[in-house]
């Protein structure tokens, strides 16, 4: 039960990974996709399968506002914006003594497939509804069952549940004692994409923010349609059909589970190391710029003293990393051997976190880290640009280096270029 | 002083944010190429391209109007010539890295206009303003709604009647059409010409209203091909040209748009 601050603060940051695992465990999916005729689709196929990434992109972008909006409700309870998560993979709880597992759901970055697709219809399904056709064996463990293994005090099997739990939370603690964030510690920009996150300044603002984080992943009983769960249904539903019309139809790239780029403490078994040496290089710049985007989002709601032209410049950098550096780089890792032999599958984009994050006290260091680390990695992807003739999709790190630099310089502009 | 007024639709198959820019299909933004056409490449086209789709207006950005000193030359060797951007110019916004929506410089940007017997090129400076990120010469300056312009320019004063003629032809295609990748994009356009947003507008036509006002000196590299002198007054290379123009009129199905503006080239 969740009836002390340090409760909801808690459960609050487990929905705040939870979102984050989600959408990380939508993208790689859907970066995943062919993407050309010449790699064994018919040209109705790739459209298909362009409507298809275009709809788990979709639900990736809400998961980043429902995550933006576990934000603001931490905030308004005095407690921090939450970027960490464990690293991947995450496998479920299979016994009462499990004691690896994180979460009561299998957390793995797969390439898209009707297992995977299985696993994000569960993630989202609503309360009540029946669970759906399981993919053929394996078979995957139930979450219910995970459920009553978990030794965290927070008992949930679905993302709604966690949410009700927290609901009553905000519910039983007095509101005037609970929301003791300043008011302007909260974001209330749409980041481009006309979106909404959730403000929560008060106890029915923040129940209204919870309802519709659950609404939009699992809609209503008998109003299912456009919620995430549904979505995630037509495109099972979709890749089944095709491929009873095309039994050989395989909608991604060859890309392997949950690739890594050395080994974590943090993470379960069954990851898959990237041996090949180039593709590891280029793989460990990915995380690295992907940590720098959570730097900088760790800056952007920690609220820590930057003014509202320095806020904008976090907040728009982080948009345009996201699109213009984050995703086509993910692409091209799709594209790259993940061993030597060449056959071992294609390498993908592990999310990986080297080491904690955390906010540096001083705000003009802050930007100092952040500025030297897009600069050592332009470096590096100038390094990596060499391989383009032996690798031709390394030919899309010279744009991705432009943007990078158009970052750095606008990243510049509120401290002088120190 | 020569002064050239020119106008026409041009090409520009571009992935739109939150699509990288190089994305070449189109997934999250609002242009996708369509089954059985070529991927995008955001190059702006001011000249008949290789691929069009059906139905859609014809692509030429030519010399409407030639003025000698105020004085209007009917018969002058650019009149009806080719208005075009060498180079492979793009909109170079870089999912705002460069320049938010509506603000995209064009690069590079070299304009050339050429007839049978005459040509006039010529590039913007070669300055770190025109040549560098994030190229300020170059940005447009902002979107601004000129829907009656638009309309006076295109001959479009019914977009939406426009859109619609363009449906029943497709619709048509639809019915004679076997082959399924034909019929696939053929079902696609349709889709895409009678989609309606939250607020019930065409989502075809959201953007036909608005336009991108630029304005960029040449005063870099430049050329005058002038063979046989029937140019029949000296073109001052010395002294900056100034192209002023406007796009807009986006036709997301058609992936084309107006132009419309002027070349002032100064003469000796």
């Amino acid at each position: 039960m969740i009836d002390t601050r340090e409760e909801l603060v808690n459960a609050l940051s487990e929905a705040a990974e939870l979102e984050h695992g989600l959408l990380i465990q939508y993208l790689f999916a859907a970066f995943s996709m062919k993407r050309r005729v010449e790699e064994g689709i018919t040209p109705v196929q790739q459209a298909l399968m362009v409507d298809w990434e275009g709809a788990i992109l979709r639900v990736a972008q809400e998961e980043m506002y429902h995550l933006a909006s576990v934000c603001n409700l931490l905030s308004a309870i005095g407690g921090a914006p939450q970027f960490g998560r464990p690293n991947f993979p995450q496998p479920t709880k299979t016994s009462l003594v499990e004691e690896d597992s994180y979460y009561p759901f299998d957390f793995q970055l797969e390439r898209v497939n009707d297992s995977t697709l299985y696993r994000f219809v569960v993630f989202e399904l609503p309360e009540g509804e029946p669970p759906p056709e399981p993919p053929g064996p394996p078979e995957p463990a139930e979450a219910e069952g995970a459920v009553r293994a978990a030794p965290d005090p927070l008992v949930y099997s679905h993302v709604g549940e966690l949410y009700g739990q927290i609901s009553e939370g905000f519910e039983r603690i007095p509101e005037g004692d609970l929301f003791i964030g300043p008011k302007p510690y909260q974001d209330v920009e749409d980041w481009g994409l006309r979106m909404k996150i959730h403000v929560a300044k008060d106890l029915p603002s923040a129940q209204q923010a919870l309802e519709d984080i659950v609404l939009e992943g699992e809609g209503s009983p008998g109003a299912r349609e456009g919620s995430h769960y549904d979505r995630f249904l037509r495109i099972r539903e979709a890749l089944r059909e095709e491929r009873r019309k095309d039994p050989g139809f395989d909608p991604a790239r060859p890309v392997v589970l949950n690739p890594q780029t050395r080994r974590h403490r943090d993470a379960g078994e069954g990851a898959t190391l990237i041996t090949h040496e180039v593709a590891r290089e280029v793989a460990e710049l990915f995380n690295d710029i992907y940590s720098s985007m959570l730097l900088m989002l760790i800056q952007y709601y920690s609220y820590g003293g930057e003014s509202a032209p320095q806020r904008a410049i976090l907040r728009d950098s982080c948009r345009r990393l996201m699109s213009a550096v984050v995703r086509p780089l993910a692409e091209v890792l799709t594209e790259m051997p993940a061993t030597d032999d060449l056959d071992g599958g294609n390498a993908g984009p592990g999310f990986e976190i080297y080491s904690g994050m955390r906010l540096a006290p001083d705000r003009a260091n802050r930007w100092t880290v952040l500025r030297e680390r897009l600069r050592q990695e332009d470096e590096d992807a100038a390094v990596l640009s060499r391989h383009a003739d032996a690798f031709p999709v390394l030919a899309r790190l010279r744009r991705i280096q432009e943007a990078m630099r158009g970052t750095l310089l606008n990243l510049a502009t509120e401290f002088g270029g120190r | 002083m020569l002064r050239l007024r020119f106008d026409g639709w041009f090409q520009c198959r571009l992935a739109t944010d939150p699509d990288p820019a190089d994305e070449p299909r189109g997934v999250s933004g609002s242009i996708k190429a369509l089954p059985g056409e070529p991927d995008l490449d955001r190059i702006i086209r001011l000249q008949p391209p290789a691929f069009r789709r059906t139905h859609t207006p014809r692509v030429g950005v030519e010399v409407r109007e030639v003025r000698l000193d105020g004085e209007l030359a009917r018969q002058h060797a650019l009149a009806g010539a080719a208005v075009n951007l060498l180079g492979d110019p793009i909109f170079k916004g870089e999912n705002g890295v460069v320049a938010e929506d509506g603000k995209e410089p064009i690069v590079p940007f070299v304009l050339r206009v050429a007839s049978d017997d005459v040509a006039l090129t010529r590039g913007a400076p070669d300055t770190p303003e025109y040549t560098r990120f994030p190229y300020p010469g170059l940005q447009a300056f902002g979107i601004v709604p000129a829907p009656g312009r638009i309309a006076d320019a295109t001959g479009i004063h019914d977009v939406q009647q426009r859109l619609d003629h363009r449906v029943e032809k497709l619709e048509e295609d639809e019915k004679n059409e076997e082959d399924p990748t034909r019929l696939e994009n053929i079902r696609r356009r349709i889709s895409l010409l009678t989609e309606v947003d939250a607020r019930g507008q065409r989502t075809a036509s959201r953007f036909f209203g608005a336009m991108l006002p630029y304005l960029v000196p040449l005063a870099g590299d430049g050329s005058v091909e002038d063979p046989d002198g029937r140019l029949g007054e000296r073109i001052d290379l010395d002294r900056p040209w100034i192209t002023e123009f406007w796009m807009g009129g986006w036709d997301p199905d058609a992936m084309c748009a107006f132009m419309q503006g002027y070349l002032s080239v100064p003469t000796r």
